[in-house]
């Protein structure tokens, strides 16, 4: 704390009462707020000005300062969400300790809301600068808590997000930790086979990050691990990694890889081609996944020991379970969506020929499990529909399968698009086949998308039917052929009924498990489910927990394209304080009178930061993280022997506004 | 509840609408058609039956013999899904279909066999009538092949006349059946004769019904509500206008040349002030006008409503054309010195061929329109009396 000559003096407060170029003056006595505050003991200046925030305004204040006639300010102006910084920037040049700063709301709280009765709005504005007024003669210096940050970040889930952002922030200097999950890189991506509205090879472009993580030795690479335990803060994170051994201990060569894949006798769904075809214990989803050696499915696999038979001296069968400290001054969390997977017979599911978007994309891939053939009983299919938004958009009330499963009223956003690439793909391959879709509303944006997708399926002859959020379509498998049947809107909401060889259905994005990390940090979810920024637009990428940040479909449904962007972002940010190597924080935490502590502990459960305040065990007092504490004031409320306070907003100085807005 | 079928639009398609699938049911068109009204909403409603597979709609929509053409729907779509050559396709596709033989199809689908039957027929009427000429002139026989016997050519082109006027009255009354369903005709005029309504005579519906559409025929009613453009497009180029220069120069040729037969040998030479003559000349310079007017707009295809010309506009425009410049030349030559009979017959077999294959043809091609659209509206109007009597007596 800064004890400047200025703050011994007695307070000499200035009061700065502004018109907002009408909005305030046109409703409130400005001249008789600044009258009533120079009667108040304290006041040594009390004026208005038409502008407060312009230059000429600032300066009015900065030169008060100067001349040595206020050590203390108050502004009456608009809400301190707009202007506190900037006066708080003026106060600084004049050479007075920015929180010696009180600016009061007279905007927002009473002109605006107080139209048409002028007299008591200029009252309430007069009661209301009085409490500041009161407020700021007991305000004390205080400074920035200025935190010292590790140079390193975490980097959670190795999708395109977590890969860009890997590769970003390992490009400017800092060692990254890239924590995945599964044995390779890649996430759900890799499942695509080629990304609109480029048309590349998701796996190819997937390759090329993996290449970047690969060269970049400020980057280790932590697969088969799982964030089992989090503490800390920004700038001081410390996570404990669960990593799972791999099974494969060696570099294999192709034929290696297949004697071993040969031997085992498991087989189950796999996965990469969404259960469309099966795989075995040992295992690698396709040709040049990253890294390139093979993995042992711990789940599934007997431990028959057949595969390390096969391809001796290679594969290590007893499962390995390591727990390591890795400690950060960032973590970005990057964990990615998970296909919505319908309930069985919603839109016919789980009927032969009835199939999901992404398991129709695996089918389209030459490599996946048809060869790019979309077949059946060996002949080309003549017919194939659409149902969109399945597991989204969703009505409570209308649809929700399943009693237990939450509501999933988001919009996926990419399945338009998506669809229609597909579909496109199939007018292209199959010649003469009938499209249909069934739609709630359409919308295939993104760059050249509306040129490239919908405008060609539709030329293409596609026929699009649109259903209404409360009659969806109903699917019915009757002798071989799906029908759809359902109320068209663009038919002026006449019934139809269609019949297709192959329905698909367009599963949405539902959040991933974003795993310990959100829970050991009560991470901020939004109602959709999936973690939330602390704003959509001023702060995009931070969360609500200094230091972490969001990268990618965890945090909302994005195409390849956005994710990434959004990754870069997230790289910036964590960039920032890593370069910086410290973090300043607003200096509103809790503090403890530790001579009036009785160590109840109540403040301990009622903190929502973990272990912002704890009980150091040897004094037998609490004592308060000031990196964690999130100025929430919970533990002050609750504390018998009334120990704690917030800085900067001790209850002393609520008394005392409260005090001058009731005294008659 | 409607089963969806994607065979009607390929259909249809293959007669000219080949943009139609970009249509995003926004509903423009109907809203911009000036002829569009409730009873009738085109082209909108259309195209969706169309995609949805829903034969009987289409064929049974009374907007498609209403549709002129006008092109305003085109011009709005924000598709660029040319309804307006959806209609006229529509259109082609409902003439099409009322053709119990099957012929109009095949021509309209596959325009190159359209072209080659349309010649050969031409060339096979000009050597029959060249060959009777050279027989009657000379007693030579122009080639071996057509020593048949003048009589059975004579009864061959009868009956072949008779498959066409067979067709086309089959034609109208599969039209009557579509548009009116006639047993509701005759249900309505039952209920119409109620006793406690105004007593309302058969006859007299029928004379509103025909009263309308004789409007329609010879004043072009709709036609000129058709005509949005009103300060884009000078007086003599207006689409109704030049459309009803070929429709009356055409009847009139066939009237004059059929009073001149009548009357007397159009070879003679006659004051051209002679009735038949007359109407002869100024229908030769209306159809002249208005079919080179009309090639030279589908040639230039700036304007909507020529654009997307299918074989069928351009075989029909183009014969009619020719037969009025022909026939032009063959009126002059009565007015010079004499010129040597053959070259007289020839030009006579020139014109007279595609002429006699426009009437024998009637049934099959584009001209087919002039009765079914007539007789579909007559219908339509009839209906509609009906049912407004019923409504409010």
């Amino acid at each position: 704390m800064t004890d400047s000559p200025i703050t011994k003096e007695s307070p000499k407060v200035g009061v700065y009462v502004c018109h907002c170029g009408g909005n305030i003056s046109d409703i409130i006595d400005v001249k008789r707020v600044a009258e009533e505050m120079e009667k108040i003991p304290g006041v040594a200046l009390s004026t208005d000005y038409i502008f407060m925030c312009s230059d000429p305004g600032q300066q009015k204040i900065k030169d008060a300062i100067k001349d040595g006639r206020i050590n203390r300010v108050v502004v009456a102006a608009c809400s301190p969400r707009l202007h506190e910084l900037t006066f708080r920037r003026a106060l600084t040049v004049a050479g007075l300790n920015p929180y010696l700063l009180e600016q009061v709301n007279i905007r927002e709280q009473a002109s605006w809301v107080h139209k048409t009765d002028h007299k008591g709005a200029t009252e309430k504005a007069i009661r209301l600068t009085r409490g500041a007024v009161e407020k700021v003669k007991l305000a004390k210096p205080l400074d920035m808590i200025e935190i010292k940050s590790l140079p390193s970040a975490i980097v959670i889930g190795a999708g395109p997000a977590g890969l860009r952002t890997a590769s970003d922030l390992a490009s400017g200097g800092s060692s990254v930790y890239l924590l995945e999950k599964t044995p390779f890189t890649g996430g759900n991506a890799v499942k695509i086979d080629k990304l609109y509205p480029t048309e590349e090879d998701a796996k190819e472009i997937v390759g090329k990050m993996n290449i970047e993580i690969e060269s970049n030795n400020n980057i280790k690479l932590l697969t088969c691990a799982e964030v089992s335990d989090a503490t800390g803060g920004i700038g001081n994170f410390k996570v404990t990694v669960k990593q799972v051994s791999r099974g494969v201990v060696a570099m294999m060569s192709e034929k290696e890889f297949e004697d071993a894949a040969r031997a085992c006798p498991v087989e189950v769904d796999d996965e990469y081609n969404c259960s469309l075809s099966k795989r075995k214990a040992i295992y690698m989803p396709y040709k040049n996944a990253y890294p390139a050696l093979p993995a042992i499915d711990w789940a599934n696999c007997t431990l028959c020991g057949k595969c390390a038979e096969a391809v001796k001296g290679k594969i290590d069968l007893v499962k390995k379970v390591e727990n390591t400290a890795i400690e950060s001054g960032v973590v970005v969390v990057a964990t990615g969506y998970e296909h919505y997977v319908p309930a069985q017979a919603e839109y016919g599911y789980g009927a032969k020929n009835v199939i999901t978007l992404p398991q129709l994309i695996r089918m389209m891939d030459k490599t996946g499990p048809t060869g790019g053939k979309i077949e059946i009983n060996g002949k080309k299919i003549k017919s194939a529909g659409f149902i969109h938004c399945v597991g989204s958009r969703e009505i409570d009330g209308v649809k929700r399968p399943g009693p237990e499963r939450p509501l999933n009223a988001h919009c996926s956003r990419v399945c338009c698009t998506a669809i229609l690439q597909a579909a496109r793909e199939l007018q292209e391959n199959n010649k003469g086949i009938d499209i249909y879709s069934f739609y709630q509303d359409i919308r295939t944006y993104g760059r050249d998308a509306e040129l490239k997708y919908y405008d060609k399926v539709s030329a293409g002859g596609a026929v699009f039917f649109r259903y209404g959020p409360s009659e969806l379509p109903q699917v019915s498998v009757e002798n071989g052929g799906i029908n759809v049947k359902m109320k068209d809107l663009l038919t002026a909401g006449e019934k139809i009924e269609v019949t297709v060889d192959l329905l698909v259905l367009a599963t949405g994005m539902v959040p991933g498990d974003p795993g310990a990390i959100a829970d050991k940090f009560k991470m901020p979810k939004s109602v959709d489910r999936f973690l939330q920024e602390v704003h959509p637009k001023l702060r995009p990428v931070e969360t609500a927990i200094g230091g972490i940040f969001l990268a990618g479909t965890c945090q909302a449904p994005f195409d390849m394209t956005e994710a990434t962007a959004v990754a870069g972002a997230a790289a910036v940010k964590a960039a920032a304080i890593l370069e910086s190597g410290s973090v300043q924080l607003e200096p509103y935490v809790a503090v403890v009178a530790k001579e009036k502590c009785k160590c109840h502990g109540e403040c301990v459960k009622v903190c929502p930061a973990k272990g912002a305040i704890y009980i150091d065990e040897a004094e037998q007092k609490a004592e308060v993280n000031q990196m964690l504490c999130i100025s929430c004031g919970n533990c002050v409320a609750v504390c018998p022997e009334r120990a704690i306070d917030v800085q900067g907003y001790e209850i002393s100085r609520f008394e005392s506004i409260v005090d001058e807005i009731v005294r008659e | 509840m409607v089963k969806v079928n994607s065979d009607l639009i390929k259909d249809i398609k293959k007669y000219g609408a080949f943009d139609v699938s970009k249509c995003f049911n926004c509903g423009n068109c109907t809203a911009v058609c000036p002829l569009a009204k409730a009873d009738s909403p085109f082209p909108r409603h259309l195209i969706r039956r169309a995609h949805l597979g829903d034969k009987q709609a289409v064929l049974n929509a009374k907007g498609t013999w209403l549709c002129y053409y006008c092109g305003e729907c085109s011009k709005t779509c924000p598709r660029e899904a040319k309804p307006a050559a959806f209609m006229a396709a529509a259109r082609r596709y409902a003439t099409a279909h009322a053709d119990v033989t099957g012929i109009t199809k095949l021509l309209y689908k596959f325009p190159v066999l359209n072209f080659l039957v349309m010649s050969a027929v031409a060339v096979l009427f000009g050597l029959f009538m060249y060959a009777q000429r050279l027989h009657v002139r000379t007693g030579e026989k122009l080639i071996e092949v057509f020593n048949i016997p003048f009589e059975y050519i004579h009864w061959f082109g009868i009956g072949v006349m008779s498959v066409a006027v067979v067709t086309l009255l089959a034609g109208m009354v599969i039209i009557t059946l579509r548009a009116g369903e006639i047993q509701n005709i005759l249900k309505l005029y039952k209920e119409a004769k109620r006793p406690g309504r105004n007593v309302m005579f058969a006859g007299e519906f029928i004379k509103t019904a025909f009263m309308s559409i004789m409007r329609e025929m010879f004043a072009f009613k709709r036609f000129r509500d058709c005509d949005t453009d009103k300060n884009e497009i000078v007086w003599y180029l207006k689409p109704w206008l030049v459309h009803s220069a070929i429709a009356w120069g055409f009847v009139g040729l066939f009237l004059s040349t059929a009073l001149n037969f009548l009357i007397k040998d159009p070879a003679i030479r006659v004051a051209l002030w002679y009735p038949p003559r007359f109407i002869g000349i100024l229908s030769g310079v209306m159809l002249l006008y208005g079919t080179s007017v009309v090639i030279l707009k589908r040639i230039a295809a700036k304007e909507i409503n020529y654009k997307d010309s299918v074989f069928a506009d351009w075989w029909l425009i183009l014969t009619l054309w020719f037969i009025g410049l022909s026939g032009f030349v063959m009126t002059m030559l009565v007015y010079l010195p004499e010129v040597d009979r053959n070259t007289a017959d020839l030009l006579f077999v020139i014109h007279v061929a595609p002429a006699m294959l426009v009437v024998v043809m009637i049934a099959f091609t584009k001209l087919a329109h002039v009765f079914y659209r007539m007789h579909a509206l007559f219908v339509y109007e009839l209906m509609g009396n009906l049912k407004s009597h019923i409504t409010n007596p």
